[in-house]
């Protein structure tokens, strides 16, 4: 990928190979679980960033990656156009409280001997120290901002609900005005009146404070309400990259459309093209040759189990690798 | 499709006793299965709807639930009744379940197979070759490949996918005429979902089964069954044909969970939301549950909780509204 200027967070053939354990690792034969094989995307200021894939396609090993909770194999992460991998003392801190997260489960990414006060206070206390009334009055407004009662700070989190820990979660993120926020299925732990209510909050706080959003998730449906960026993964690699409107209206690749037509419909009786895929997705110590999507294509054909497509640029700012196009 | 009433359920009610108080997990429950049917029972996490199926099952979590009342009728024989000893006779054998998690549904130390035959060796009395032969049938029914190796194979060495499909199967083992999936798919990747609906929908066809179908996706809902029973704060607030609850729902609650569910296929300005959340099962307030987040609410919703009214051909709903 060329160089965007306009980009806040780059990432350049990133790899993350996991040394497996096993039987053959005792006979000092390495073999590798290659979660995250060479991608490549961008993210731009104020806008969402999608990673889409059934489990194991690498997903949450790129966010772990972007996070430095990981160190690649390969490959580089560039923010503001600085190596994240490089990057040491303040510089480094710095990074860190411009990047937050927010996590799948609530219920377990909340301290429950801390109250929501103390939570959401944390990040600031660690890295500005400010006096007590300013750490008060900036939790008072992250609670207001997040939908919730400024009341809620002496709560711990078996008092909230699973859609009110939720929002202090990303209160706790917001505190240090991050510029990146990292969401890894935010709404999947939750039901689904409560859905809405945090895709909302999501979208109206990135309209508010412009930050961009990396998510994460396997619903399409969560992924398309909130998205201007999608990339489709499948086993560590990159299968179609596209906007969120080209790319569920148009999908081109295979594995796309069929991850669209296995996506539920929301009325009965809707007559949509189904692709329905064999099999299960392979390992990813031992991927399949050429296209590592050849095993459960339904389009297969000689090449795809030799040669592995490259990612092409088809229509403006719409890349797919297959050997169909 | 079959019409006749393979399982009722009448006014159900399970309540937790502990030391919180009284919680009114399932309050006055009824639907009807026929046969080759599937219903599907939605709600939400806390609506009572795992705890209807386990009522059903007589799987409750005793001493703490207790069945208050009720009546459970299986080809008219009441379950309500039944001895520990009598269901054991049941279960797997008329009426199965499938539950949500694989992984735990299933014992890590015993193999598939063995896990399998247990079924056909206490209802059906198979032995030796023909136990074999039928666990292999069972698998292959189930698109598990290369079935007469995974015998052998712990639920550790199978995929999501296969550890649900090998579920499945020792669910469906001796041909029973109810199936009660709780959240069957809700662990499983989309594509793997889609595939196991598949099957599923397909076996219905072609042994008449009844499946009670229990869901928080209204997605599932549209794919998978024929009728559908809303469930919130443990009773059923309205009853219909999967197509006209789409089309046109009834009740308030329905209505704003099918506008709050975004969709692949459109792009969405922005998600209609229900302000706040379900009241706990230990704190109801009177009257109509849902009134506190009610757009519709009056002042008879907060004292009275509305009787069942039927508002077209097999539409039922719980709402002044329509009184």
């Amino acid at each position: 990928m060329n160089g965007h200027s306009d980009s806040l967070l780059q990432v350049r053939g990133l790899k993350k190979h996991f040394a497996a354990r096993g039987l053959l690792s005792l006979l000092s034969v390495r073999t590798w679980v290659r979660a995250v094989d060479g991608i490549s995307f961008y993210v731009r200021p104020g806008e969402t960033f999608s990673l889409v894939g059934e489990s194991g396609c690498g997903k949450t090993t790129t966010a772990k990656l972007l996070l430095l909770l990981e160190q690649p194999t390969a490959g580089n992460i560039y923010f503001d156009g600085q190596d994240i991998n490089q990057l040491k003392g303040s510089e480094l801190r710095r990074y860190r409280s411009l990047v937050q997260a927010v996590f799948q489960d609530p219920w377990s990414s909340l301290n429950p001997r801390m109250r929501a006060s103390s939570i959401i206070a944390e990040p600031l206390v660690v890295n500005h120290k400010p006096p007590k009334q300013e750490v008060q009055r900036r939790v008072e407004q992250l609670l207001m901002d997040v939908g919730l009662e400024p009341a809620a700070a002496a709560n711990y989190p078996h008092e909230f609900s699973g859609g009110q820990r939720q929002r202090v979660a990303v209160a706790r993120a917001l505190a240090l005005n991050p510029r990146l926020i990292v969401l890894d299925e935010p709404v999947s732990a939750l039901d689904v009146s409560i859905r809405a209510q945090i895709m909302n909050l999501l979208r109206d706080l990135q309209r508010k404070y412009g930050m961009s959003y990396f998510l994460i998730a396997h619903n399409l449906a969560t992924v398309r309400y909130l998205s201007h960026q999608v990339a489709v993964m499948y086993l560590g690699l990159i299968v179609e990259q596209a906007t969120s409107e080209e790319l569920f209206t148009k999908p081109l690749h295979p594995y796309t459309k069929a991850l669209i037509s296995a996506a539920l419909p929301t009325q009965p009786g809707v007559q949509q093209e189904r692709i329905l895929l064999s099999g299960e997705v392979p390992s990813a110590t031992h991927p399949p040759s050429g296209c590592r999507f050849h095993t459960r294509c339904p389009f297969v054909f000689d090449r795809c189990a030799v040669e592995a497509p490259q990612l092409r640029e088809l229509a403006p700012g719409h890349t797919v690798a297959c050997h169909l196009y | 499709m079959g019409d006749t009433l393979i399982l009722q359920v009448r006014d159900l009610k399970t309540y937790f006793f502990t030391k919180r108080g009284v919680g009114k997990a399932v309050d006055g429950v009824s639907f009807d299965l026929r046969r080759g049917e599937t219903l599907g029972l939605v709600g939400e996490s806390g609506c009572g709807k795992s705890m209807t199926c386990l009522s059903v099952m007589r799987l409750h979590p005793g001493p703490a639930a207790r069945i208050l009342s009720g009546q459970v009728l299986l080809h008219g024989e009441e379950l309500l009744q039944k001895t520990e000893k009598e269901m054991r006779k049941l279960r797997g054998k008329h009426i199965a379940m499938i539950l949500q998690d694989p992984m735990t549904a299933l014992n890590p130390v015993f193999t598939i197979g063995n896990q399998l035959a247990e079924p056909l060796r206490i209802h059906q009395k198979l032995r030796g070759h023909r136990l074999l032969q039928r666990a292999i049938e069972l698998l292959r029914m189930l698109q598990i490949p290369a079935a007469e190796s995974r015998l052998k194979s712990f639920p550790h060495q199978f995929s999501g996918g296969m550890r649900q499909r090998a579920v499945s199967s020792i669910a469906l083992s001796c041909d029973p005429e109810v199936i009660v999936a709780d959240e069957p798919t809700t662990s499983l990747d989309v594509t793997i979902q889609a595939a196991f609906l598949e099957l599923l929908k397909e076996i219905q066809r072609r042994s008449n089964l009844a499946i009670l179908f229990v869901t928080h996706d209204f997605g599932v809902v549209a794919r998978m069954c024929d009728r559908v029973a809303v469930m919130y704060a443990g009773k059923i607030i309205e009853t219909a044909d999967t197509q006209r609850l789409f089309s046109t729902p009834a009740h308030p609650y329905t209505e704003a969970l099918l506008k709050s569910v975004p969709e692949v296929n459109v792009q969405i300005d922005r998600l209609y939301t229900i302000e706040g959340q379900p009241p706990s099962i230990y704190d109801l307030p009177a009257g109509c549950p849902f009134a506190p987040r009610c757009p519709y609410v009056e002042d008879r919703c907060r004292q009275e909780f509305p009787p069942v009214k039927q508002v077209a051909n097999s539409h039922t709903v719980s709402c002044w509204r329509h009184v």
